[in-house]
């Protein structure tokens, strides 16, 4: 057995590495990986008499092993290292047993060095919501910054001026090479220059045959991206049909696996719960204690009424199903994050999904470890009652069993759990300042950036805030609102964009 | 076999590939046309290989981007060329890393799991709380019990007796073979196994046998169609009756 490696991408973390490879025929991969380069040993043979050095060798010291992460003969191989020293440069090839003539299949020598941890991003893409996406290469939260920075450069030519935005997402291995942007429009795809349509919601409504209104849209948040399969890229669909004069919403899946060139759609939802506001895809990164294949678990939730469900499916989203969350949730996707749903970062049969209750006017907190089929909700999250009513939430997983959920009653609340949501902690002193959106530097939990947005009149002020200390000192960066001073001095992304919606950092 | 002066330089020697091959012989630098194998006189092994070889070097058109980036920055420092080096790390010799037992120890556990998947891929279940296995002249399946019985004169003086034979599609498993002759007192039963007009020896048995006495033999024996137990009966005369019993079970070839 032989085969030819068609791609091969690495995702190097602060210390862990992320390796995807892709081969022309089916075969179980091994990598064996080190901190030191293999040496080389000069291939040596005899022409005419003459003794010459046709090439090398690469010669291993006993290197350390990994096993791809799924079962089986695959073209697909992910690899999944933790644990690394930071800062290291880590040498591997990947290899199966078995090729040609009993020896190994090799690949070729390869390197990668995991970034190092700074203190921040300097590289940061944010999407605003209706003026495209922005970007900086200087940008720092430190209290002295000096004037002038960060400067933000937009990056909008191709999206509709005043498009509102519903996601936005890198490419996982090439970040700055390739990104992906959703408004009600359509997905568009950008790589060096301007966006470009790749999927528009016409061609949808068309393809669907919906009706053309406005209950015929992409979600909030319905773009993602897959770390284990390159090329992946997918969001979903709600089409308003008509059956027998009652309107029906059937849910869509439209998924890339070729970075958008192509698409097929799948109905995930045929109607027959009639679910008309879905949200919130988040696919598998780990395959954890999941039996499935890490990447093939894909979760959005979906609520009719006062019910929430969970759409799920466990083969990369050849087939779905729906399962109930819960009952009682109120109005979550009137605001654009008031609901959430997050698949953990470290198994992929956990999901965790945020919602507000309709009459204790408190939000919720559940998790299923089921791949969604069950769902247990966390009563006791707050240390102390809340009195309002939620109008954000957002979640956030950075490392096992550690869960940041940030809420709005008026005031910025971050509230984490180490203990996978037995005990919670309120992390963040009051700060006066709804919050949508949490991200984190791999490596470094205490360090976050928040994004905001004021409660004003026309929504369409923004910050972001960062700390280093988790929240218990928060810079606000980029805003202009006249009462919050932008401490770093700079700031041009105009303060008519609507608000900071995503946040990509670009580790270096 | 022409004799040069001198070898000339590896330049001029690669410039000539494929026309003319310079070697030394004896210490004598030598010339020749280039050496061609025809077709005719290549091994089917050779071929294989040939074909196996081509097959790599075609498929270096797949290899992706970034891989094939990592293959030419690998050949900088050296003379051969990335598709060089994809070759050679298609056929194992890129990297040499010794391997631990762990990876033995898997390597032979996914040959395992690949007889398994083979055996997986022969069982064909016929319903769902049934499991049939199907192979080739392998396994047998239980019919019932054998319980064969033949009487007939004996062949003659000395003569002797052929059990029952199989028919076709069964094996008997014999686990006891019993003879008798009921006119006289013999000497000695001899008992054969009789497969295409040879017979195997499976038991004799000496003594002063009275009249209508059993003699029996246990074992193990397989009887295919056309095999039969043939037991001589000494002091038997012409027309005496003899008798022969098997027991055992009917079994089915699977096909």
């Amino acid at each position: 057995m032989w085969w030819v490696l068609t791609s091969q991408d690495t995702m190097p973390s602060y210390d862990t590495l992320f390796v995807v490879a892709t081969t022309s025929d089916a075969d179980h991969l091994f990598m064996a990986w080190s901190y030191t380069k293999p040496a080389k040993q000069p291939v040596e043979k005899t022409v005419r008499g003459q003794r010459i050095i046709c090439g090398y060798k690469y010669i291993w010291d006993t290197p350390n092993l990994a096993e791809q992460t799924c079962y089986g003969d695959t073209t697909t191989h992910t690899f999944h290292i933790t644990n690394l020293k930071p800062q290291a440069t880590i040498w591997y090839y990947l290899f199966a047993p078995g090729g040609p003539y009993g020896l190994q299949i090799q690949g070729p020598l390869s390197s990668t060095t995991l970034p190092t941890l700074a203190a921040w991003s300097t590289h940061i893409y944010v999407a605003t919501n209706n003026q495209g996406v922005y970007y900086t290469e200087n940008f720092t939260a430190n209290k002295d910054t000096p004037a002038g920075l960060p400067t933000w450069t937009p990056i909008s030519t191709g999206i509709e001026p005043g498009a509102q935005f519903l996601g936005f997402r890198g490419d996982p291995f090439h970040p700055t090479a390739r990104q992906y942007f959703l408004d009600q429009k359509g997905v568009y795809r950008r790589t060096t220059g301007d966006w470009y349509a790749t999927l528009t919601r016409s061609a949808l409504i068309q393809y669907t045959g919906c009706i053309d209104d406005a209950t015929s849209r992409f979600p909030n948040n319905s773009l993602e991206v897959n770390t284990n399969v390159p090329g992946w890229v997918a969001c979903t669909f709600v089409g308003h049909h008509t059956v027998a004069g009652a309107p029906v919403y059937r849910l869509y899946f439209c998924l890339s696996l070729n970075y958008g060139s192509q698409w097929t759609i799948t109905v995930a939802e045929d109607g027959t719960l009639n679910l008309p506001y879905p949200a919130c895809l988040t696919v598998g990164k780990t395959k954890g204690t999941s039996p499935y294949p890490p990447g093939r678990v894909i979760y959005f939730m979906a609520r009719k009424d006062w019910t929430a469900y969970c759409v799920r499916s466990i083969d990369g989203g050849a087939t779905w199903d729906a399962f109930e969350i819960g009952r009682a949730l109120q109005r979550f996707d009137y605001f654009a994050y008031e609901g959430h749903m997050i698949v953990d970062t470290n198994t992929q049969d956990t999901c965790y999904f945020t919602g507000t209750l309709t009459i204790a006017d408190e939000y919720i907190v559940s998790r299923s470890q089921t791949h969604g089929e069950t769902w247990h909700r966390f009563d006791t999250l707050a240390p102390e009652p809340l009195g309002a009513r939620i109008s954000y939430l957002a979640l956030d997983i950075t490392e096992t069993d550690v869960v940041r959920i940030g809420t709005n009653i008026g005031r910025l609340d971050l509230y984490r759990t180490a203990t996978a949501g037995a005990t919670w902690q309120s992390t963040t002193p009051p700060v006066h300042s709804p919050h949508l959106c949490l991200s984190t530097v791999p490596g470094a939990p205490t360090t976050l950036y928040i994004l905001g947005q004021f409660l004003d009149d026309e929504m369409n002020n923004h910050l972001i805030w960062a700390s280093t200390d988790e929240g218990a000192t928060l810079y606000a960066k980029s805003g202009a609102h006249p009462n919050i001073p932008d401490t770093g001095g700079g700031d041009s992304i105009p303060y008519t964009a609507g608000g900071i919606r995503a946040i990509l950092q670009i580790l270096t | 076999m022409p004799v040069i002066k001198a070898m000339p330089a590896l330049e001029v020697i690669r410039g000539f590939r494929g026309v003319l091959d310079f070697y030394y012989w004896r210490g004598l630098a030598c010339v020749r046309k280039w050496p061609r194998i025809p077709p005719s006189r290549r091994t089917p092994a050779s071929m294989a290989s040939a074909a196996l070889f081509g097959a790599v070097v075609k498929a270096f058109a797949l290899l992706g981007g970034t891989v094939e980036t990592l293959f030419d920055m690998a050949a900088q420092d050296q003379p051969r060329t990335g598709r060089d080096l994809y070759i050679s790390a298609t056929f194992g010799h890129l990297h040499h890393a010794p391997m631990s037992d762990f990876l033995d120890l898997l390597t032979e556990c996914r040959d395992y799991l690949l007889i398994l998947k083979d055996l997986t891929n022969a069982l064909q279940s016929s319903d769902t709380d049934r499991l049939l296995a199907r192979g080739e002249d392998q396994l047998f399946s239980y019919k019932g019990t054998l319980s064969s019985y033949r009487t007939v004169p004996i062949s003659g003086a000395n003569g002797y007796i052929d059990s029952e034979t199989p028919p076709a599609g069964e094996v008997w498993a014999l686990s006891n073979i019993g003879a008798i002759l009921t006119d006289r007192a013999t000497t000695a039963h001899r008992y054969r196994f009789f497969r295409n007009a040879t017979s195997y020896i499976i038991e004799d048995i000496t003594a002063a046998i009275p009249t209508a006495t059993w003699t029996r033999v246990r074992g193990d024996i397989f009887l295919e169609p056309g095999d039969v137990v043939r037991v001589y009966f000494i002091g038997g005369q012409a027309a005496d009756t003899v008798r022969v019993d098997m027991t055992g079970h009917i079994m089915t070839l699977e096909n």
